[in-house]
């Protein structure tokens, strides 16, 4: 019939299952009659457990010294060492004294049993005997000692613990605390600590804390995390992180830490890191000092010197033909214009500092609209442009104008390394998006002069450059680069270069994705 | 019982059939050391060997045949007293005897009403009070 089927299938499977468990018992028989002995190892491996069997108390405890069980079930009555002079052996030896033992013996042996249970037994049982009710006894012993050897493992744990760890009754009063929390607090002994209320432990003020702000929470969710200042026995205060925890019947359990090191460390690593900031502030702002003092010294000098030759001419008093007059007017004018471009260079760099609000950019439109701007420039020195925009996410936060002047600055400068080569060859500038993990890469590559391997590491630094043109006069103001940094840096990502001399340089500027509620529609 | 068990229980108790007779060669050699010597811890020893023999009865089932080891036991226990060792060796060989035949018969014959009288009654005229 099928529900007798399911039912049995279902006995076989939970019996298999039993038989599992079993296999990994083993139990040791001391006995010292044969038939009696072969019939319960016949039982009892018939319930699934490895059985070892000795005939007599001195050869039992042989076998446990050479292998380890996790039961052993013996007679009384047996020649050379009798069961109970070898289960004294056993509870007086450290390393099998938390061997479970059960006794078999006879109904009318009251002194047996007596003994028996003096001496430690665990159990014992009555000649005749069922071997169920055996099998239930082993089950019984085996899973009462996994319960003590589990409390016995929990309470090691706890004991060893560095945190202070302690049980408290619903009235806040100690009723267990372990080693770490008497030293916490600096007490020597836990009977020093049993029995205290917990408010003699903290300041009136942290009292007031706890009742007032802590605990309301503690009650109401039942945990509770936080620092808060505690006092030791000799009165000295210190930081303490403690947590709470409800248990059953109102008590809770608190570990706490002493972290009075760690916040003074977190403090002193708060000071040395504004001194730092402060020094680096005073370093930059100096260097950009000198950097901007230098740089305009130089045409400011220019300009002094035509000024001066222009002076020495009208005193000479002779007519000036226009001719001559004409280079001095062209240097003037370049010099105005290097000076103005230094200041409107100090402006756009003044101007990134400020954090502005961040939008969400669409990046590859920005690059679209910047080689739109410039295509025809660049066409005209005989330069294309490759653009390969695979990036499938391109959304990243930042502002639109300052991100648009990174590409312009980019390309710009792709665009003079074939200018400063000569133009001797066709310029190819590709520009390329792709996306890797949470990283919106941007590559700017382009074919032309390369950047010798002593200038690369200078590229970023303020007011360097190395475009000088003494035929127009032209120069580079030097903060392009550092400008196209900084904007990136505010993205919070990173701008690499890497170059090689005569074959070309790749600038890739690499943003993360920021989440798209953080930021604002544009 | 499965089939596995029946067939272990019956050669148990072959095999107890086969080593119970030099075990109980083995009481009288004690019994008539104890004649000879008036040593009383033969007594001690035939204790042990008839307490195994008894557990040993009841492993294979033989119920009746421990429950006369187990009289004989109380026997022994309460002889210690007893002055007279040629009456109680006598009663000691008698028992050895009786369960030696009782054990060939249930062998033979699966049972023996008359033996199991005769132990009764041996055990009933020799029980100390």
């Amino acid at each position: 019939m099928p529900l007798n089927t399911d039912l049995d299938t279902l006995a076989q499977q939970t019996k298999n299952r039993l038989l599992d468990i079993n296999t990994q018992v083993k139990i040791l028989i001391v006995e010292d009659t044969a038939i009696q002995a072969k019939k319960l190892k016949f039982y009892l491996e018939k319930l699934g457990y490895q059985i070892v069997w000795s005939e007599n108390g001195k050869l039992a405890l042989e076998e446990l010294d050479k292998n380890s069980f996790h039961l052993v079930i013996t007679d009384v009555q047996m020649p050379e060492m009798n069961g109970l002079e070898m289960l004294e052996s056993i509870r007086s030896n450290s390393k099998l004294k938390n061997t479970p033992v059960i006794v078999i013996t006879t109904l009318d042996n009251d002194d047996v049993c007596e003994q028996s249970i003096t001496l430690g037994a665990d159990d014992f049982i009555a000649k005749p005997f069922q071997h169920r009710e055996i099998n239930l006894r082993i089950q019984n012993i085996l899973e009462r000692k996994r319960s003590e050897e589990f409390t016995r493992i929990q309470l090691n744990a706890i004991e060893s613990s560095m945190d202070g760890m302690a049980i408290l009754n619903q009235n806040g009063q100690y009723i267990y605390v372990n080693e770490a929390q008497v030293k916490v607090f600096g007490y020597v002994g836990s009977e020093e600590f049993v029995g205290n209320y917990w408010e003699s432990l903290y300041e009136e003020n942290e009292i007031k804390k706890l009742n007032e702000e802590i605990w309301p929470i503690f009650k109401k969710e039942g945990k509770w995390l936080g620092e808060i200042m505690a006092k030791r026995k000799d009165g000295t205060k210190y930081e303490q992180e403690i947590s709470l925890t409800m248990i059953d019947n109102g008590k809770f359990v608190s570990i706490c830490r002493d972290i009075s090191e760690r916040k003074r460390m977190e403090r002193e690593k708060e000071i040395l890191q504004k001194k730092l900031y402060l020094t680096s502030r005073l370093a930059s702002i100096g260097g950009l000092a000198a950097g901007v003092s230098q740089e305009i010294s130089v045409p400011l000098n220019e300009l002094i010197s035509n000024v001066s030759n222009l002076k020495m001419m009208f005193k000479e008093n002779t007519p000036i033909e226009q001719s001559k007059m004409q280079p001095f007017f062209s240097h003037l004018g370049n010099t105005i214009t290097t000076i103005t471009k230094i200041v409107n260079g100090l402006r756009d760099y003044s101007k990134v500092s400020h954090q502005h609000e961040q939008v969400d950019l669409d990046i590859h439109q920005i690059i679209k609209s910047t080689i739109e701007l410039i295509g025809s420039s660049v066409q005209q020195k005989n330069i294309q442009i490759e653009i390969n925009l695979n990036a499938t996410n391109y959304h990243a936060g930042g502002d639109t104008a300052k991100f648009g002047q990174v590409i312009l600055n980019m390309l710009f400068n792709a665009k003079e390394s074939f200018e400063q080569a000569g133009n001797k060859k066709k310029g190819t500038i590709k520009v390329n998006t792709k996306n890797v993990d949470n990283l919106l890469i941007i590559e700017i590559i382009d074919d032309g002069l390369g950047i010798p391997d002593d200038i690369k590491p200078k590229i970023f630094d303020n007011f360097f450059t190395t475009k000088t043109n003494s035929t127009n006069g032209s120069n580079g103001t030097g903060l392009g680069l550092t400008i196209c940094k900084t904007i990136v840096d505010e993205m919070k990502g990173t701008i690499e270069v890497n170059s090689i001399v005569n074959v070309g340089t790749t600038f890739t500027i690499k943003i993360p994705f920021i989440c798209k509620n953080c930021l604002t529609a544009p | 019982m499965d089939k596995d068990e029946l067939e272990f229980l019956k050669e148990l108790r072959d095999e107890f059939y086969q080593d119970t007779p030099e075990q109980l060669d083995s009481c009288e050699e004690i019994i008539l050391t104890f004649k000879t010597t008036g040593d009383k811890s033969n007594i001690d020893k035939l204790k042990r060997t008839i307490h195994s023999l008894k557990g040993s009865a009841q492993a294979v089932d033989l119920a009746n045949m421990a429950s006369f080891f187990h009289k004989f036991e109380t026997i022994l226990a309460a002889s210690s007293g007893c002055t007279n060792i040629s009456n109680l060796v006598n009663f000691l060989l008698l028992f050895v005897e009786g369960i030696r035949n009782y054990l060939s018969s249930l062998r033979t014959a699966g049972d023996c009403t008359s033996c199991e009288t005769n132990l009764t009654t041996l055990l009933n005229i020799n029980k100390i009070e």
